[in-house]
């Protein structure tokens, strides 16, 4: 259980986290998500006790983590795969945390087994790709067994075998009635990994609810048809009560199902190339946060949130999720 | 998937949470390439150095005047690489600190020690440990080399004679107190580039820039600065010191405070700054 209070954190005038509070449960995989720069990473080193919160708290069963005497029996955490001395080994790396927590050897051994990373831990972590150093932060995390497990974005640069091992990893995690917290930028991987969602941008809490309801939440659930009738279907599609927007690309339907557009379109003998409903948490979160995007970008492309993108005072900067319409 | 036989009655075997960060510290030491590098140059080129001098001391020995012979002492004589084993230890007391900044490991480093004076307090133990152990080494093994070569011409003492084990003995602590001061620089810092500069710096340069000022100066000034602490330190101890600082037990205890206030000061801040 990670409980945050009033959470506040300030470096100089930027105000990193502003009056955060909600709670980890155990037992689910809870996602932590918001845009670069929202926030997510201070939050977490705040509950590490890596830096000190201007107010609030942030305690790990109860206790702030700087007063957990074995705190990696309690707490296991990834900030940053990459960071270790990369002259030591992945056993010699292990072996240190091991001992400075008291954990006898053999469960070295065990953690390089679980994460497959016994037949590489005598070599040197210099040498790792970023799939092994990410296995390695997450050996290193399981090492004292914890109750409580927190990444931040693992699966960042990983190849689609690492990213379905992390998923199938956090989703075992919580089933043994851990405590599991996880940061992304990336809505569409949250989506089949969390079961609850904590959504932040610039600081502060946006939402803090399970992941059906945030996408049942979203207004921009769409169903998309293709058809080279596009006229045709979409003045029928109106006169039945659909919502149609787009034009000769794609038409986007709402407040009609899928099996109501495929048999008018049957009835009426009109050929359709695909019909697929558009909902995910990415447009969700886009929506969610679009009005509080730290860096944000100039927007060319036809996108969901156009008219919510205004320019912004603080520079072009590209932000990084903002291509998320799929 | 994660399934594990870890129970907790396998946890624990060692019981305060000091020793166990101290061999943490020490795993951490011993699993590095560097560590070993760093060991064989400050004790093996001291070493090498130490013999270079007093082998030099030799061989002009019959040209010397009978006034430049009196000056000798055949302590110091025989640990003239002294230098290079102080400088490399202080390194490595900066690194153990900085380098664990420089590479985000401190991050790792305290989540598994979460207490800043405790995870410190490690680093101190394993650095003056290593520190004092090569410093020990390096000097003995210097001293008996050196006084073999000066044996032949008949200049040599014996480690037995008075003040000559405790002269090497202060000799191998101020090598350990000095990386220390170091580490302590390192963890006020968190710079290796800058940690380095400011700590061999600031022990040795006062020295040279002092040597311009007026010797009164100097004398009110350099003992109570780390560099002239260790010089007091070392062999031959002052035979008459004018002042207590003179002396070699004022030096250290001069040294020894620096090193406490340096460390106090790390402290200090390492519980309040942001990792």
């Amino acid at each position: 259980m990670i409980e945050i209070t009033e959470l506040t954190k300030h470096y100089g005038k930027t105000r990193a986290v502003n009056g955060l509070s909600f709670q980890v449960r155990p037992g689910v995989v809870t996602g932590f998500l918001g845009p670069n720069g929202a926030g997510k990473t201070t939050t977490m080193r705040l509950i590490m006790g890596l830096d000190r919160p201007t107010h609030g708290t942030a305690t790990v069963n109860g206790r702030p983590y700087r007063q957990l005497r074995t705190p990696l029996r309690e707490v296991g955490c990834m900030l940053d795969a990459r960071a270790f001395h990369g002259g030591r080994s992945a056993r010699a790396h292990l072996l240190a945390l091991a001992h400075s927590n008291g954990f006898p050897q053999r469960r070295v051994d065990e953690v390089l087994e679980l994460t497959g990373l016994a037949s590489v831990g005598r070599k040197r972590v210099k040498g790792f790709s970023l799939g092994m150093s990410q296995r390695l932060g997450i050996a290193a995390a399981l090492l004292g067994d914890p109750g409580v497990l927190m990444f931040d974005e693992p699966v960042n640069g990983l190849d689609p075998e690492g990213v379905r091992w992390i998923r199938t990893l956090l989703r075992a995690c919580a089933d043994e009635g851990r405590t599991v917290l996880v940061s992304s930028h990336l809505m569409s991987e949250m989506e089949y990994t969390a079961d609850h969602m904590i959504v932040i941008a610039r600081g502060e809490l946006v939402a803090d609810c399970g992941t059906k309801e945030l996408v049942e939440r979203s207004s921009q659930r769409y169903i998309r048809v293709r058809t080279p009738e596009h006229a045709r279907l979409s003045a029928l599609l109106t006169e039945a009560g659909a919502n149609v927007t787009g034009g000769p690309e794609e038409l986007r339907v709402t407040r009609m199902e899928i099996a109501q557009i495929a048999t008018l379109a049957a009835e009426h003998r009109l050929p359709v190339h695909e019909l697929s409903p558009q909902s995910s948490l990415e447009e969700a979160f886009m929506e969610l946060t679009a009005d509080r995007v730290e860096y944000k970008a100039q927007v060319h492309h036809q996108s969901q949130t156009d008219h919510r993108t205004h320019g912004d005072h603080r520079g072009q900067a590209a932000y990084e999720a903002q291509g998320g319409t799929r | 998937m994660t399934a594990t036989t870890f129970d907790q009655g396998r946890l624990g075997y060692l019981h305060t949470s000091l020793s166990r960060a101290l061999r943490g510290e020490l795993t951490k030491t011993r699993s590095v390439r560097s560590t070993y590098w760093t060991l064989f140059v400050a004790v093996l080129a001291g070493i090498g150095v130490s013999a270079l001098t007093a082998w030099g001391t030799v061989a002009i020995w019959n040209d010397l005047k009978p006034e430049e012979r009196a000056d000798f002492e055949a302590v110091p004589a025989s640990t003239g690489g002294l230098l290079i084993t102080l400088i490399t230890m202080m390194v490595f007391g900066v690194l153990v600190v900085t380098s664990e900044y420089a590479s985000g490991q401190i991050r790792i480093s305290l989540s598994a020690v979460p207490g800043r004076s405790m995870l410190l307090s490690a680093k101190a133990c394993v650095v003056g440990a290593v520190a004092l152990g090569a410093g020990a080494l390096m000097v003995f093994l210097s001293f008996a080399i050196g006084q073999a070569l000066f044996a032949t011409k008949d200049i040599g003492v014996s480690i037995t004679d008075p003040g000559v084990f405790w002269g090497l003995a202060r000799v191998a602590l101020a090598v350990g107190l000095v990386s220390l001061l170091a580490m302590a620089v390192g963890a006020l810092v968190r710079h290796t580039a800058g940690a380095i500069t400011l700590a061999i710096g600031g022990l040795l340069l006062p020295q040279m820039v002092l040597g311009f000022a007026p010797d009164s100066v100097e004398e009110k000034i350099l003992p109570f600065l780390p560099g002239g602490a260790l010089g007091a330190m070392q062999p031959p101890a002052a035979k008459d010191p004018a002042t207590w600082m003179d002396s070699p037990m004022g030096g250290m205890a001069i040294l020894v405070a620096w090193v406490v206030a340096l460390f106090a000061a790390a402290l200090f801040l390492a519980n309040r700054r942001d990792a």
